[in-house]
């Protein structure tokens, strides 16, 4: 029987892999906007499942509004990545401190 | 109305003095100052001369410094003691003025010199004339001001600022006695005026204070130190043989005649505080009896014509003091008066000597002197006799009271007392005679260019001397029996306490002693005995202690003067640049530097550090929530 | 006293008129210097003026505060537009007004760079002076309190000596530091008592444990700006930086703002608390007479003797506030009246002579008298007030403050002497080896006395020190009434 402590540790390790990957990845901007889609979809199973076990249809709802609103992050995303692209020539972001204040 | 003119025409021709000083020629200073002094003595003796139609009374001025529940007034007090002093001071000023105005007149800072006197002479008035502490202190650090600007005259010469700024500065520390005892006087008492303060004596005799001692005591105690430092007592004298780096007349006005004495009329003034204070009339007894004796010994194997006066001066207030000490109020008073006139004809003729002799002070350069100079070596045994007080010069009365009183005294520490006054007596016509001999006999030590430029003063230079020493001859015998018989009422209304009057007699062995000092003078410096070889071969160490005058200057500048300015070079350094500034200031900019740099790391530029510290707080903040006590 | 006219914003609001003239002057006029000082002198001079006028039409007799203007400003805190004078402050108005104008005449030569900003800060330094001693709301009192370190900031920071930078971020820290307390202090009192009135907090009744902690974060803002030991150390770095005007209003009257707080807010509304410091406070106002006095003893400097002697003075001050007696609270006062004449003169002088031989070293001076004479009469006298001496203003405050020592202890008055000891030794050692002794350097000999607009201003300086001296009264009389109130409330409390 499938509990819903499954469905949390899943998320969990989902969750986990995309803060992982935002933090040790310091080369591709691309891997980093993947990761947060990760954290994003972590959120999103979270969502499904509780509304699955307590008979609730809202979170369903919710998991499609953040469908749609990853669909349009990752596109700006990307399109930022492109415009960066363009100027530097590059999309890694091992250019040390240019956050830094 | 007299009162206020005598003391105030000297100040108005001295500011007069100082606002035409400039546009005039030096001799119109002259005159102006000299005639304000000259109208100030008239009005003086007018009140003086009448003895018996003394009226006590004060005039009140203004209101000075008002103080809770009572106020201090710019006031003028009269009394017999103060006119005593009037005459003293005015009389001696005046003829110093005379004298000035001559033995000044090449000098370019005449004027001011005029000026300056004048307003000393001011000063000094103010202060016999007080009625109370407070003005008597005005007065009292007036005459110190113009003091230190009056030995600091030749401000080119170093060692006249050093002996003007030093005289300053030990009179301060005298003062820090008074205003301590002004301060407890206050307390005690209320007020500050002599006349209520000696009213309310009676009440306030058994008080006690907590470093035991008694009231009495503590009050005269401080005041004798502020006296002590004005009139060169041992331990602050040091600023007196110094402070004849100034013009001579100002040695024999401010340093022999007036300022130095009035230690003496501050603690007769206090007389009825003294009676009841007797731990602190022993105290005055021993310093006095110690210096006299001390300045004595310094006195004879010193070769500076004028610091031999000036320690002869010391020496003299020395017994103005053992007078005190002993419980003789109207005899200190009365060698005060006595020794006022014979010490300036004194100095006025070292002035004159000094003058003759091209401005050489040495008496180890003069001699044979007595054929050039003889009015001047006239009026110097007129003074060293009524120093030394041979009869009927004036000082034989003043000192011969004195010494008789001494011998009445009981305690381990009058005994003391007799002793030095009779050996110092034996000194004091020793070292007179020796200054005398060795400028006026023997053989000549000077240059040729200088003995053959040797000439007497000018007229101007000599009435004055002539005028001193006539007093010096005759005013003891005039006054004594109106200071000291106490069935003449002479200080009546002066609060001044009495004593038993005092009978003369020519036949006292006690003035045996002088005329030994005299022979053994003779013998040495006429007749050349080498005694005084023998003393510098043989006895060596005392010779140098006494020629370095005890060495009490070096002691104090090992050990108060060179410790304060380490310590001040220490707090600077130390206290205020290492240690406030260190743990102040410095610290604290240099822990937020550093600080502020430690934190700037965190700031390293990567998304991704940011993003760790977003993740660690958001997961602080989750127990926060639900936990915390935010609600 | 019925007065339609407001007369004491009309006074304060002088030198911002002057500030905003100055401000809308064309700059690039080829007589910047000529327009700028004059107005700035018309201006100053014309504020002194009707401060005279306004301490005539003070009435001594009464003990409460007079002309007196009252309007709401920030009701939610209980904060007014409130000014008023008493006895004190009216005194303390006249010395901040006369002093601005010396200022403004003393740096009629030496200030040739950016006349106009300079002449601007003058002005807005002397607003914020006066400000502060008539506010009667304590928001305002702050404001002006603080407000008046900026332009001196400016000062300093722009016309001063080579370490300018330094010594003006030295005192802007540390008295912001000490008046951030103040702030905290001032928010407490307005919770309290929902009201930030000056006159109803000197009535109210703070609980103890409140007393104490008030009390506190006002003394140390006061003891900082005063200065007192061991916060001093801002003060000489201050002045020997600070161009001739930016020491004279520093010494002369921003050290009286400390000095006024506490008369001001300290004992009136803090009494209990008074009596629980005060020995505590004594003690370290004679440390700081001791210590200031001393190191001003060794020091080589010109401005820096000076000083280190208004840290010795302004001991007298505190010693004399807090023994918490009528006499010496009066000493008090009338010695920070005579400190401000004596060291705004003194430093005046000073600033007349560095502007002809540019150096402050000691050493480098002697006999000075051959050619500036009048100006040596005039520095002797004034040394002669810094000593202390009977018949000049120093002497009486100074001697009652010692008299009303005793009453607290002995030692006080054996230490607090010892130091009038000392200042007569580091004061003549100073006037001695600058003005006597022989000319070693060549600068020195080329010296110009003092004439004109300069001689006028040191001359009637000197005159006010002795008459303050002679006849003490005439101000006395001014602020008596006003210090017989403080007392009352002291001794109410320590009958109880």
């Amino acid at each position: 029987m499938i509990e819903i402590t499954h469905f949390l540790v899943l998320a969990i390790i989902l969750f986990s892999l995309g803060v992982v990957g935002v933090i040790i990845n310091t080369h591709n901007l691309i891997v980093m906007l993947l990761s947060i889609e990760l954290i994003l979809l972590a959120a999103n199973l979270l969502f499904v499942s509780f509304s699955f076990f307590t008979q609730n249809v809202e979170g369903q709802m919710f998991s499609m509004f953040l469908l749609a609103i990853s669909a349009a992050e990752a596109a700006i995303g990307l399109s930022i990545i492109l415009a960066y692209f363009k100027a530097k020539g590059t999309i890694s972001i091992n250019q040390k401190d240019q956050m830094k204040g | 109305m007299i009162l206020p003119l005598i003391v105030f025409t000297p100040l108005f021709m001295a500011i007069l003095a100082w606002i035409i000083l400039p546009h005039f020629k030096p001799i119109s200073t002259h005159i102006l100052t000299t005639l304000g002094v000259g109208f100030s003595m008239i009005l003086s003796i007018i009140l003086f001369v009448p003895f018996f139609h003394f009226v006590p009374q004060t005039i009140e001025l203004f209101p000075w410094i008002p103080l809770e529940g009572y106020t201090t007034y710019w006031s003028l007090k009269f009394d017999p003691l103060v006119g005593v002093m009037l005459f003293v001071v005015t009389t001696v000023s005046f003829l110093v003025h005379v004298y000035s105005t001559e033995y000044m007149s090449h000098d370019q800072g005449s004027s001011r010199f005029m000026m300056l006197i004048s307003l000393f002479t001011f000063f000094m008035l103010f202060l016999v004339t007080a009625a109370d502490f407070l003005q008597l202190f005005c007065g009292w650090e007036g005459v110190g001001l113009c003091s230190y600007l009056l030995i600091g005259f030749w401000f080119h010469k170093d060692s006249a600022i050093e002996a003007a700024k030093k005289a300053f500065i030990v009179n301060r520390i005298g003062d820090l006695g008074l205003i301590i005892g002004m301060a407890v006087i206050y307390y005690y008492f209320g007020t500050l005026e002599f006349t209520q303060i000696f009213d309310k004596l009676p009440t306030m005799i058994n008080i006690s204070l907590p470093l035991g001692f008694s009231l009495m005591d503590f009050i005269t105690l401080m005041l004798f130190i502020g006296a002590m430092g004005k009139s060169a007592q041992f331990g602050l004298h040091v600023w007196l043989p110094d402070a004849m780096e100034g013009p001579t007349p100002v040695s024999a006005l401010i340093h022999a005649a007036t300022m130095v004495t009035a230690g003496v009329f501050l603690m007769v003034r206090c007389s009825p505080l003294l009676e009841l204070a007797p731990v602190t009339k022993d105290i005055i007894l021993l310093i006095g009896s110690i210096t006299a004796f001390f300045a004595a010994t310094i006195a004879i194997t010193q070769n500076d014509i004028k610091r031999i006066i000036a320690y002869s001066t010391c020496s003299q207030l020395g017994y103005m003091f053992m007078a005190i000490g002993s419980g003789f109020y109207t005899g200190a008073m009365f060698h005060l008066f006595t020794h006022a006139f014979f010490k300036a004809t004194l100095f006025l003729g070292a002035g004159s000597v000094i003058h003759a002799f091209s401005h050489e002070q040495n008496i180890k350069k003069m001699g044979d002197a007595f054929r050039h100079i003889p009015y001047t070596y006239a009026m110097m045994w007129i003074g060293s006799l009524a120093l030394i007080g041979c009869p009927p010069f004036s000082g034989f009365f003043s000192k011969e009271s004195i010494i008789h009183i001494l011998s009445h005294t009981s305690g381990s520490i009058g005994t003391f007392a007799y002793l030095v006054s009779l050996f110092v007596a034996f000194l004091t016509a020793f070292y007179a005679f020796r200054l005398i001999f060795l400028v006026f006999h023997g053989k000549s030590n000077a240059d040729d260019k200088v003995v053959a430029h040797i000439h007497e003063s000018p007229s101007l230079m000599l009435f004055p001397v002539i005028m001193l020493s006539i007093l010096a001859i005759f005013i003891g015998v005039m006054t004594y029996r109106l200071f000291l018989n106490p069935d003449v009422r002479f200080w009546v209304g002066s609060h001044v306490v009495l004593s038993p009057g005092v009978h003369y007699s020519l036949f006292d062995p006690v003035l045996l002693l002088p005329i030994l000092g005299i022979v053994l003078a003779w013998l040495i410096y006429i007749k050349e005995f080498p005694i005084n070889v023998f003393c510098k071969t043989h006895l060596t160490l005392i010779y140098e202690f006494l020629f370095t005058k005890w060495r009490i200057d070096e002691l104090y500048t090992v050990l108060i003067i060179n410790p304060i300015f380490s310590l001040a070079n220490i707090l600077w350094k130390m206290g205020d640049e290492k240690i406030i500034e260190g743990i102040g200031p410095k610290f604290l900019t240099q822990t937020t530097n550093y600080l502020g740099n430690k934190i700037k790391s965190l700031q390293t530029g990567y998304i991704s550090d940011y993003i760790i510290v977003i993740f660690i707080f958001l997961v602080l903040l989750i127990p926060l929530i639900f936990f915390g006590s935010y609600k | 006293m019925s007065n339609t006219l407001p007369l004491l914003t009309i006074l304060w609001a002088m030198p911002l008129m002057g500030f905003l003239g100055i401000f809308l002057m064309q700059k690039n006029l080829k007589n910047a210097l000529d327009n700028s000082r004059n107005l700035a002198l018309f201006v100053s001079c014309a504020t002194f003026l009707f401060s005279v006028a306004i301490f005539f039409q003070f009435d001594s007799r009464l003990d409460i505060f007079q002309l007196v203007e009252k309007y709401s400003w920030l009701p939610m805190i209980g904060m007014r537009y409130h000014l008023g004078v008493d006895g004190i402050s009216i005194c303390f108005v006249l010395l901040s007004t006369f002093m601005s104008l010396i200022a403004v005449i003393s740096s009629f030569h030496s200030i040739k760079t950016h006349p106009k900003t300079f002449y601007m800060n003058i002005l807005i330094l002397e607003f914020m002076l006066i400000g502060s001693f008539i506010s009667l709301d304590m928001i305002m009192f702050f404001i002006f309190f603080e407000g008046s370190l900026i332009p001196m900031f400016m000062i300093i920071g722009l016309w001063g000596g080579e370490n300018r930078v330094y010594a003006s971020f030295k005192i802007v820290l540390y008295t912001l530091t000490g008046s951030i307390l103040m702030l905290i202090a001032i928010v407490a009192i307005s919770f309290q008592m929902g009201s930030t009135s000056i006159k109803l907090a000197s009535h109210f009744n703070f609980s103890m444990d409140s007393q104490h902690f008030l009390f506190l974060a006002f003394f140390i803002s006061f003891a900082v700006k005063t200065p007192m030991i061991p916060v001093h150390t801002w003060l000489p770095d201050a002045h020997v930086q600070a161009p001739a005007a930016g020491s004279i209003l520093l010494a002369a009257v921003l050290l009286k703002l400390g000095g006024y707080g506490f008369l001001r807010f300290s004992l009136p509304m803090f009494p209990e608390a008074c009596y629980t410091f005060a020995p505590f406070i004594q003690g370290l106002s004679v440390v700081a007479i001791i210590y200031a006095s001393l190191v001003a003893l060794a020091q080589t400097d010109l401005k820096k003797v000076i000083a280190y002697s208004s840290i010795a003075h302004m001991g007298y001050v505190t010693l004399g506030i807090f023994s918490l007696k009528h006499e010496g609270i009066t000493g008090a006062m009338y010695q920070m009246l005579s400190h401000g004449v004596i060291s705004g003169a003194l430093f005046m002088c000073v600033g007349i002579l560095y502007h002809q031989t540019h150096t402050r070293e000691i050493k480098e001076y002697g006999g000075v008298v051959g050619s500036m004479p009048d100006f040596t009469v005039l520095f002797f006298l004034l040394t002669l007030g810094a000593i202390g001496l009977p018949g000049t203003s120093g002497f009486v405050g100074e001697i009652l403050v010692l008299l009303s020592a005793y009453s607290s202890s002995l030692w006080l008055v054996v230490c607090a002497g010892g130091g009038i000891i000392l200042g007569a030794v580091y004061s003549l050692t100073l006037f001695g080896r600058i003005f006597w002794g022989q000319i070693h350097n060549k600068k020195v000999k080329e010296l110009v006395d003092i004439q004109g607009i300069e001689k006028i201003a040191l001359v009637s300086l000197v005159l006010i020190m002795l008459v303050m001296g002679v006849y003490p009264k005439m101000l006395m009389r001014v602020f008596d009434n006003s210090i017989k109130d403080i007392t009352s409330i002291l001794e109410g409390i320590s009958y109880e």
